[in-house]
């Protein structure tokens, strides 16, 4: 999936240097979703969920 | 306002938007040179969201880039905006993540000036949009849209 992003991410930098605005921006709007989506995958806690049980008092 | 105080106005803009805009991307440069160097050199592997960080801070360079090949719009300071929240948002989870010691966190990394890397993070992210907000602020334009019925401005402004 980091991979993925990295692809993405990469492939958005290279439009838009060609000035391939639309293509570029399609390409960004994709990495920030798997982004948030990765993000979200990597913090939940299949027990807590996404709460923080060690500062919890 | 004359046409010649106009066209020198917007050349300054014009000039304090490029100076934003270098010093921008040559403080994340400066950052993720730093990050490469202890990941490579002092053997600081990164975590999956140390990675996210990084690909936000390369999304804040996306929308600089689009300013400098298609010219200054505030959307393109947008996507920037919205790389810096999402920065902001996976340093400060990383940060409350590795607040407390416990299995599996024992160790989150060597710090630098006192300060461990997500800190370091929060207080990019915190500057970026800092930076952002300064520069709408103080270099940005007039040019928002209107109501429909521009009779009921005044100056341009409501009344």
């Amino acid at each position: 999936m980091m991979a993925v992003i990295f692809a993405t991410l990469s492939a958005a930098l290279v439009t838009a240097w060609l000035g391939r605005r639309l293509v570029a921006i399609i390409l960004i709007a994709v990495t920030l979703v798997l982004s948030v989506h990765l993000f979200l995958w990597e913090v939940h806690d299949p027990v807590y969920g996404y709460s923080l049980p060690w500062i919890q008092t | 306002m004359t046409a010649s105080e106009e066209r020198r106005q917007g050349t300054l803009r014009y000039i304090l938007n490029e100076l934003f805009g270098v010093a921008m991307m040559a403080v994340i440069a400066a950052v993720l040179t730093a990050a490469l160097y202890m990941q490579y050199g002092r053997g600081e592997i990164p975590c999956p969201l140390c990675l996210l960080q990084r690909v936000a801070m390369l999304g804040v360079c996306f929308g600089l880039m689009l300013n400098f090949r298609n010219g200054f719009s505030d959307r393109n300071t947008g996507y920037g905006l919205l790389f810096s929240v999402f920065l902001l948002i996976v340093a400060v989870r990383q940060t409350l993540l590795d607040i407390y010691p416990r299995p599996g966190h024992e160790y989150v990394g060597s710090a630098v000036l006192g300060l461990h890397m997500p800190v370091w993070s929060v207080i990019i992210a915190v500057a970026l949009i800092t930076g952002f907000a300064l520069k709408l602020c103080i270099i940005g334009t007039e040019d928002g849209a209107r109501p429909p019925n521009s009779s009921s401005l005044v100056d341009g402004s409501p009344r």
